[in-house]
């Protein structure tokens, strides 16, 4: 994933991109619509076999974005239909949906159909008697599309659905070669993942048995509704991958490792690329660099770095500069400990990592980090570390916070959270003086105490009956807030790619509702208002004017401005909408005065 | 000002205050640098030598901060030379009153060493009294004044009531502040006559009238330098704070935390200070041919396929945040630290303007701020910083203090942000840690517990790797042909726990060793031996085909690095693409092969490593540059330059018509693997022009990231 902090997150051990199969189950069950659920919540009306697709569809939709170099299969079994494939050979009841391939239009569109046209997955449904499942087949099938599969280097996993928690007895011998099957494909590195659909599914009756045997195997709990089995294979989607491994010391001799994630980044929003606007080719921007005097192009190693400090100009070779970074030790090296209520958590600085032990670079590293974690969750203690995560960054002070929350609805967590700490040149000093009014009051001793004003206690409880009437019981978590920009450039392109007419809309989360909370306060607002401000106030800063600088009514004004010589009153910000709209470059960058230059030379005025 | 300022009971803000909020401080340093200078310290340096470090690390760090506008003077206590207003013997005033400057630092650098002369530290604090008395009276203010002497007072000096009377009221007068460097006293001696000198005794009771201390030279360097930072207020964001469409208070948002910008770098050539110009050019990315802008469209991919989409038409269709905002959503339980986004904090007070704070809107916040306090929640809200810019979450969480009452903002992420990993249970019910396990880990909590120290209170120590480079800079100004200066040990200090408290665990962390069975796996001694040789210019060949061959079991991704391989001899035939290097230096060496065809054999090898990266493989590319280094490097030395020369020629043909310009470019051309010249062998008959130029491409091409796309996209967002 691309990270705008670390630039350089990488890991050695794969090269980053998934290959998925979806296996999903088309017997008999999987068409069978879930009847309405006990408590009267109306079910939606799909069935399981739907679901899985719809996962498969929201896997693909996703993928196209965030990870289009993924490859996705779709494999049915459980057909009458065997779909025979020259690559791959015939399959008893299997047949293949999609085959690996990186996500694309057509894969798309198809599943679309499927799901979104009257009578789409028709052709799918089929009632074929249980006796003639073979799970063997199917896995047979994937395992040969992996062997097949270009790059060797993904991460290969098959997320397996059914909502058949027997597809064959516990001891028959179709058991048995699924069990070889599973040996087979785990041997060869791929993950499989049961999800299981629908509450009943016992999945002690064969599956515990089939995957759990081996490390590679998990089994999801099961899942009853759509957004339940959609979160989680987003979830699974998701590539759990460290930022780095680094050691942990303690002190010079004693030492652990421990993975590093960063759990909270910027998604990466989709590229924009640059084509030649006659064939449609791609094409790349290129720098060439060349000296300012003699206009010679100049390679990489004639370049050098320097910086003017205090009037005094400083050369430095570039590998010099960076090696200067290089200088501290990668690592974490314990400072002390700090209880948890000593640090100074509001001063936020940038979005938290989290560590969790490698054994793969010292054995041992977990039992040592599980016990310090416990203790210090337990006792309230934060470690205070330095960290230097990779060669390219600086060392920081971080404090790690304990974590351990095991809550069965969603992923459980256990480990430290790398909380990064402010350097003094990071945080500004304010002359609180100067930012709150106070009134200077005489005390007995003739010495004059300043006093800040504060709001009196009748004013405070109109300020906490609003506070509770808005609170909210659920507590915040980030799957609250979808991105709407993202998701609204996600939407277009998709409309645009698949040539649709209509474009889904996306809510705006983030949006207040302010009809609802004027509806919810009632008159406390007015009560607050009344008893806080004083009679026809009217606050000396007004919004800024919904008329953004860059409304074309602007134009005319300012050309006649240009044209009577008095551009330099108005206002910048609306000289540079007026550039930014008659499209030129660099805008954001300029001063006024360029401003002005700019309009005239815009305008071919002197 | 503010209304209250004039009440204020303390004296300097009575002082009249520069419109221009440029405030400044005054230093001035003595330096005894007499004939008792030239004692060794413990650290094997003498006492001036140690003064002068003191005196550059200080005067750079002034240069770094507050943009240099701090005021410094230097005076000389013991010095060969007489120059003072007040004319006392062997006291040199060196740097007058004056902003802080490189110049200042050079001079020091120069002069500064211990002179066979005797100075009368009381006279010299004479001098630096005037010479603040006259500063002063001349219209400079100071927010704070410092005098700073180093010495040992091992001298003799002249002192009598009447003297220390008026110092004293000198360094009222003006709220000096007079700090000895230098000295060894400890706490417990400080005011112990017995235990001082002469000297130390008058100093102690001019500090005890006036205000000030005594340092040895290590707590100089770790509390004197650190900056005294002005305040440093940015421009205010002004908003109304909204709670649904009734409740609007006016602020004014100001950044608290941000991380500090670095040193702006810029590129120049490396021959003339010349600077250097871009351009930008598009090229087809399959066959290289230039592109018109005008003829460039951007676009986006969508699995296979390309949609055109222009600026405009992205602008019309992307998502607008509206008008700038900071709007309640709702109030919450306060957010746990991990769950932050964004790039700092900032701090949210009553709105303000021109100074003036609006004191309804104070009002107003303040129950806000209470009640969130009391109500034990935060607010969550949305925040638009300008009309349809980024729209972000954010969390608003109350701060109460005896100065000041405000909430403080930093953003949350989005649902899209938050990868939600599952790390599972680390001690489970069968690997539950033993009894004595836990206890050695309780203990190494209780003995390294920082809860009632000062050190490591991040917010007041400096940035090791910022405080780093403004050392290399001022050494670099200083030391324009020296070698890059290491870390020094007064910041390497604050990256490591004190020695003495580490001292005081040793048994613990022994006693944990033993407890916890901890063993470093090969994976580890492989990454180890990679960083250590990462940037490392292989010395001989053997380093080179050592470095090779870890780099092609990263390649290989056994995940285990097995070293013995590494360092197996076998018989070698002939040179191979594993490792080539090895292989080269192995025949050459058995000489059992004519040089010619080993160096045949080499070549071909370079050329298939080209061809099966397909030109653009790093590792690949990586592994044939040690291959031509080596080739290059043997020729040089054995006096096959024409030999290497001929074929470089035409290797250089081969690597361009077949696109491999990439490795021409930062490998050959990047290294300087180029032609042999006749500076290197008297062999070559090739001029160094010649061979710069051979080292070109004509239409040198490099690629650069999406800097000027991100400014493109920039403008969009605006």
């Amino acid at each position: 994933m691309d990270d705008r902090d670390n630039p350089d997150e990488t890991d050695d051990t794969f090269d980053g991109r998934d290959a998925t199969i979806f296996l999903v189950d088309a017997s008999t069950p999987m068409f069978e619509k879930t009847s309405p659920s006990a408590d009267g919540i109306e079910a939606k009306d799909d069935c399981p076999f739907i679901l899985a697709i719809r996962c498969a569809f929201n896997t693909l939709r996703n993928k196209i974005f965030t990870a289009p170099h993924d490859s996705v299969a779709i494999v049915l079994f459980g057909t009458k239909k065997t779909k025979p494939n020259e690559k791959y050979g015939v399959y008893s009841n299997t047949y293949l949906l999609q085959d690996l391939q990186k996500p694309d239009c057509n894969a798309i569109i198809q599943l679309d159909d499927m799901l979104n046209k009257d009578g789409g997955i028709d052709e799918y449904v089929y009632a074929e008697d249980q006796q003639s499942i073979s799970l063997a087949d199917a896995l047979w099938l994937c395992s040969s599309i992996f062997s097949k599969h270009k790059s060797k280097k993904d991460n290969k996993q098959i997320f397996l659905f059914t909502n058949n928690d027997e597809p064959h007895s516990k001891f028959s011998n179709k058991q048995k070669q699924a069990e070889k099957r599973i040996g087979d494909l785990q041997d060869g590195n791929v993950t499989i993942f049961l999800f299981p659909i629908g509450e009943a599914f016992d999945t002690s009756k064969v599956y515990q048995e089939l995957l759990l045997s081996n490390e590679n195997g998990s089994i999801l709990s099961g899942s009853m509704t759509a957004d339940e089995l959609l979160s989680k294979t987003c979830r699974k989607g998701q590539k759990k991958r460290p930022v780095a491994n680094l050691v942990f010391n303690l002190d010079s001799n004693t030492k652990f490792a421990v993975k590093l994630y960063n759990l909270i980044r910027p998604a990466p929003t989709p590229k924009r690329m640059q084509l030649d606007k006659r064939t449609n080719e791609i094409v790349k921007s290129v720098t060439t660099k060349f000296n300012a005097e003699t206009a010679e192009t100049l390679l990489p190693s004639e370049l050098m770095k320097c910086t003017t400090v205090c009037g005094e100009k400083v050369r430095l070779d570039k590998n010099d500069l960076t090696s200067l970074k290089s200088k501290f030790a990668v690592g974490f090296t314990l400072l002390g400990f700090k209880p948890i209520e000593k640090l100074k958590f509001h001063l936020y600085l940038s979005p938290a990592s989290f560590i969790y032990p490698d054994e793969d670079l010292i054995k041992g590293s977990r039992v040592l980090f599980g016990v310090l974690m416990d203790r210090c969750r337990i006792r309230g203690f934060t470690p205070l570390c330095i960290l230097k995560s990779t060669a390219a960054t600086k060392p920081r002070i971080v404090a790690l916070l304990p974590h351990a929350e095991e809550d069965p609805e969603q992923p459980s967590v256990f480990g430290f959270h790398v909380i990064y700490l402010p350097f003094l040149n990071d945080v500004r000093k304010f002359n609180y003086g100067d930012l709150v009014g106070s009134t200077p009051v005489l005390k007995e001793d003739r010495k004059y105490i300043t006093e800040v004003w504060r709001a009196d206690r009748d004013q405070i409880d109109a300020a906490v009956a609003i506070v509770k009437k808005l609170s909210s019981k659920t507590s915040y978590t980030p799957a609250q807030f979808e991105d709407p920009a993202l998701h609204t450039k996600w939407n277009t392109l998709e409309g645009l790619a698949l040539g649709r007419e209509d474009v889904e809309s996306v809510d705006d989360l983030a949006l207040p509702d302010c009809d609802c909370i004027d509806r919810r306060l009632g008159q406390r607002s007015t009560i607050f208002n009344d008893l806080v401000l004083p009679l026809g106030y009217q606050p000396q800063h007004s919004q800024p004017s919904a008329l953004t600088p860059r409304d074309p009514q602007h134009e005319a004004t300012v050309e006649d401005a240009a044209r009577n010589g008095w551009l330099d009153k108005l206002k910048v910000d609306i000289l540079k909408g007026y550039l930014s709209n008659q499209g030129v470059h660099g805008v954001s960058k300029m001063k006024k005065a360029e401003c002005v230059q700019n309009i005239k030379i815009h305008l071919n005025l002197k | 000002m503010s209304y209250a300022k004039k009440y204020s009971p303390n004296q300097s803000a009575n002082r009249p205050r520069t419109k221009s909020l440029k405030q400044k401080n005054g230093y001035v340093l003595i330096a005894d640098i007499g004939l008792a200078s030239s004692r060794l310290l413990p650290n094997k340096r003498t006492f001036s030598e140690q003064v002068k470090d003191c005196l550059i690390i200080f005067i750079q760090q002034k240069i770094f901060i507050n943009n240099a506008s701090d005021d410094i003077a230097i005076i000389l206590c013991g010095s060969d030379t007489t120059k003072n207003s007040l004319g006392y013997q062997n006291i040199q005033v060196l740097w007058d009153m004056d902003k802080v400057s490189w110049e200042a630092a050079k001079c020091v650098n120069e002069i500064v060493r211990t002179k066979n002369f005797e100075g009368d530290w009381m006279d010299a604090l004479g001098v630096a009294l005037d010479l603040v008395h006259r500063n002063v009276k001349a219209g400079n203010v100071y927010d704070t004044i410092q005098i700073i002497f180093f010495t040992k007072f091992e001298s003799p000096f002249k002192t009598s009531e009447r003297t220390q009377k008026a110092y004293i009221s000198a360094l009222l007068a003006e709220q000096t502040s007079f700090f000895i460097v230098g000295s060894n006293l400890d706490q417990d001696s400080l005011g112990d006559e017995k235990k001082m000198n002469k000297g130390e005794s008058v100093a102690y009771q001019l500090i005890q009238e006036a205000s000030g201390a005594f340092y040895s030279f290590g707590d100089f360097s770790a509390s004197m330098l650190h900056y005294t930072e002005q305040p440093k207020l940015g421009a205010p964001w002004n908003v109304t704070l909204d709670i649904g469409s009734k409740i609007k208070i006016p602020i004014s948002a100001y950044i608290k935390v941000k991380k500090s910008e670095s040193l702006r770098w810029i590129e120049e050539t490396n021959t003339e200070e010349a600077l250097v110009d871009r351009e930008r050019t598009y090229q087809k990315e399959q066959s290289n041919a230039m592109i018109d802008r005008e003829d460039v469209i951007s676009a986006y991919k969508y699995g296979s396929k390309l949609i055109p989409v222009s600026i405009e038409e992205e602008k019309h269709w992307s998502y607008k945040s509206g008008n700038r905002c900071l709007s309640v959503l709702a109030f919450v339980d306060p957010i746990p630290p991990q769950f932050g986004s964004g790039t700092g904090t900032k701090f949210i007070f009553p709105h303000r303007k021109a100074g003036v704070v609006d004191r309804s809107a104070q009002i107003a916040l303040s129950a806000l701020v209470n009640a969130m306090a009391e109500a034990g929640k935060v607010a969550i809200v949305r925040h638009v910083y300008n009309n349809n810019t980024r729209l972000a979450i954010g969390v608003l969480a109350p701060r109460i203090k005896f100065k000041y009452e405000c909430l403080v903002f930093h953003e949350l992420p989005f649902a899209e942000d938050w990868r939600q990993y599952e790390f599972s249970p680390i001690i489970t019910p069968k690997s539950k840690p033993s009894a004595e396990q836990v206890e050695a880990i309780d203990e190494l909590i209780d003995r390294l517990d920082l809860s009632s120290a000062e050190e490591f209170n991040s917010t007041k120590m400096s940035d090791p790797y910022e405080e780093y480079i403004r050392n290399v800079i001022g050494f670099k100004v200083l030391n324009p042909d020296d070698p890059l200066l290491d870390i020094p040990p007064h910041i390497k200090m604050n990256l490591q726990p004190a020695p003495s408290l580490m001292e005081g665990v040793k048994d613990v962390l022994n006693r944990i060793q033993q407890l916890f069975p901890l063993q470093v796996t090969d994976n580890l001694k492989a990454k180890n031996f990679e960083t250590s040789k990462r940037g490392a210019v292989p010395a001989t060949e053997e380093y080179a085909a050592i470095e090779n061959e870890a780099k092609k079991t990263k390649l290989d991704e056994s995940g285990e690095v097995d070293l013995e391989s590494i360092f197996r001899t076998k018989t070698v035939i002939g040179v191979g693409t594993a490792n080539p290097v090895k292989d080269f230096s192995h025949l050459l060496q058995m000489g059992k092969k004519p040089v010619e065809e080993v160096y045949e054999e080499m070549s071909k090898v370079i050329v298939k490593l080209l061809e099966d990266g397909g030109g653009t493989n790093a590792a690949l590319m990586d592994k044939a540059k040690s291959c031509v280094q080596a080739y290059r490097e043997h020729a040089l030395s054995q006096g096959h330059v024409v030999c290497f020369n001929r074929w470089m020629e035409q290797f250089k043909e081969h690597a361009v018509s077949n696109y491999f310009t990439d490795f021409w470019l930062n490998y050959v051309a990047n290294s300087r693997l180029g032609l042999i010249t006749k500076e290197e062998s008297s062999l070559s008959d090739v001029e160094k022009q010649k061979a710069e130029q051979f080292l070109r491409l004509s239409g040198n091409v490099n690629e650069i990231d999406s800097v000027d796309e991100d400014e493109e996209l920039l403008n969009l967002i605006e």
